[in-house]
């Protein structure tokens, strides 16, 4: 494994500066780089010329241009370059293969298969493949029987179809299925039921073929991350994973139902608040994650706040993306938290019209009366909202510790200039720290 | 659990492999890398500021103690580090990086460069 290192190396400063590491070292190395490039270090000297062929990654992607690719008969093509690769690799375990491909190439898709089959064939522990083809790419059978594979990233142009005798992977951690395509129903759950020791899962589809729910059960998953473009209210999203701890769900207008206690949640809801009043048994999408102790919200348009919040009775952090003048949503939010600790708000935009201006509720959220003891405002400027948000939080926060408020301006004269403005508010607290960037 | 070899290490008093110089780099780097785990911009930093002050040569150093430590993330980190330097650069400059010197037979390069000709075009002259 290691080396003796000669210490008289130390006085030399042209000498030979790698030779003194060996080779699986090295080849660990090269495992970081494209293959193209690692194919390359074989010109360096005689002891490199082998060293690419034993790297345990292969990493190929085709960033040819479409114009270059019917040039030159003669010329070598990502094709060839892969099979060359392949041919000429020792046979090493390999544990990390990726894949990146835009072609309009109809044969394309044997190729793919074949370089698959591989990776499958000598043990690989991670699997990346992004395909942009003319059409899609179903994925081989041995995939979904790999006793190797731990991740798997796909997307674009893939389908999948399995159905539960066929799906074991035993040691699949992460999944990320990404705009991918599904033959049928029980394909998308039979990969989730075939992979019993999951842990992480990432999700973004549509609503294929006018489907109107989608369901998402596993439990062992304990971080997911979900994206569903539906176009319809009525569709239904279910997740059933009881060891969820971490959530980022980004949704349309429909419902979904959460039969667990989430931790820790990020939702971006592009919500109208128009349409959802108009659903049947519409129920707040905050309810399921009502025990959640830290919540980041993010929303567009002028949200389902107006309604009735459920209590977040555990909530110790907030962190809302808000665009520029959607203040009067905030009481509304406090109200609801009555123990919030840490409070972040990052204003998204500051461009116009400024049509709301900051009023004062009718009396002050409990939360930032006796227990929020830090705020953070992000992208804040001195706009008169602003600095009426700003006069209002720092009057009525009376355990306040720290406030933390960040321009994101890179003229430091104007945020000084900002700096100035708001430290000659009032302020409601004793002891408080404050801190402008 | 990180370092079970770093008392195998104090109790073998012969051993060349890991000079004291690096040891104050490797060890404190687990608190560093709690640290910066989360925030990858500071990583990136601290990776520019390391290829900075680290000649490459401390870098396989660090590497070789790395991997006699056991120590993944570290390992992972440095030889990473090397990889981000050496990527999309040209042979000479790598060869310059690292201090190496071409010991083909002349005409043998230009075989293997046509061999898998995919490989060298669109490289970085810097």
């Amino acid at each position: 494994m290691a080396m003796n290192l000669n210490s008289k190396c130390d006085n030399n400063v042209e000498v030979d500066r790698i030779s003194n590491l060996p080779d699986p070292l090295i080849c660990h190395i090269l495992s970081f780089i494209p293959t193209k490039q690692s194919v390359a270090t074989s010109i360096l000297s005689t002891r490199w010329k082998p060293l690419w062929t034993m790297v345990p990654a292969l990493d190929f992607e085709d960033t040819e241009k479409p114009d270059q690719r019917y040039h030159d008969n003669n010329r070598m093509t990502f094709i060839h370059f892969v099979c060359g690769v392949l041919a000429v690799r020792k046979p090493v375990p390999l544990k990390k293969f990726k894949l990146q491909l835009i072609s309009p190439n109809q044969s394309i898709h044997f190729h793919v298969r074949a370089w698959i089959y591989y990776a499958i064939r000598h043990g690989v522990e991670e699997i990346d493949v992004r395909l942009f083809l003319r059409r899609p790419f179903e994925l081989p059978q041995c995939v979904f029987s790999c006793k190797s594979l731990e991740i798997m990233t796909l997307y674009g142009m893939v389908v999948l179809n399995c159905h539960s005798e066929s799906v074991y992977l035993p040691k699949v951690k992460h999944l990320r299925l990404l705009k991918v395509k599904y033959a049928n129903e029980d394909s998308f759950h039979s990969l989730l039921t075939g992979s019993p020791h999951l842990q992480r899962l990432s999700v973004w589809t549509d609503q294929q073929d006018d489907t109107m729910a989608l369901n998402i059960c596993h439990p062992t998953v304990e971080w997911l991350s979900a994206i569903i473009e539906a176009q319809d209210q009525r569709f239904k999203l279910e997740i059933n994973v009881p060891n969820l701890k971490f959530l980022n769900l980004v949704d349309s207008i429909f419902q979904y139902d959460l039969m667990n206690n989430v931790v820790k949640a990020t939702f971006d809801l592009f919500e109208d608040a128009q349409q959802a009043s108009d659903l049947e048994n519409y129920s707040h999408p905050l309810g399921p994650v009502a025990d959640a102790h830290t919540l980041t919200l993010q929303y567009a348009k002028s949200p389902c706040f107006d309604f009735s919040l459920p209590m977040l009775n555990n909530l110790g952090s907030l962190r809302l993306q808000v665009r520029c003048c959607q203040w009067h949503l905030l009481p509304n939010l406090l109200e609801s938290a009555p123990n919030l600790v840490n409070l972040i708000i990052n204003k998204e935009d500051t461009e116009g019209p400024h049509e709301l201006s900051w009023t004062e509720p009718l009396h002050v959220p409990k939360c930032l009366e006796l227990r929020i003891r830090r705020i953070s405002l992000l992208q804040f400027r001195s706009l008169e909202h602003e600095l009426e948000l700003i006069k209002y939080i720092l009057k009525s926060a009376k355990v306040l510790e720290r406030m933390d408020i960040l321009t994101g301006l890179s003229d430091l004269e104007e945020s000084h200039h900002i700096f100035k403005i708001i430290s000659e508010l009032p302020r409601g607290s004793s002891a408080r720290e404050k801190l402008f960037k | 659990m990180k370092f079970c070899t770093v008392k195998q290490y104090f109790d073998d008093e012969n051993n060349n492999n890991v000079t004291n110089g690096i040891a104050t780099t490797v060890i404190p780097l687990p608190n560093k890398h709690l640290k910066i785990k989360a925030n990858n911009k500071e990583m990136e930093q601290y990776e520019q500021e390391l290829l900075r002050n680290v000649m490459p040569q401390e870098l396989t150093k660090l590497i070789l103690a790395a991997n006699y430590l056991n120590f993944k993330e570290a390992l992972d980190f440095f030889c990473r580090t090397v990889a981000n330097a050496i990527q999309n650069k040209s042979v000479d400059y790598v060869r310059k990086f690292f201090g190496l010197e071409s010991d083909f037979e002349p005409g043998e390069e230009e075989k293997l460069c046509k061999e898998f000709a995919w490989s060298f075009e669109g490289v970085d002259e810097d």
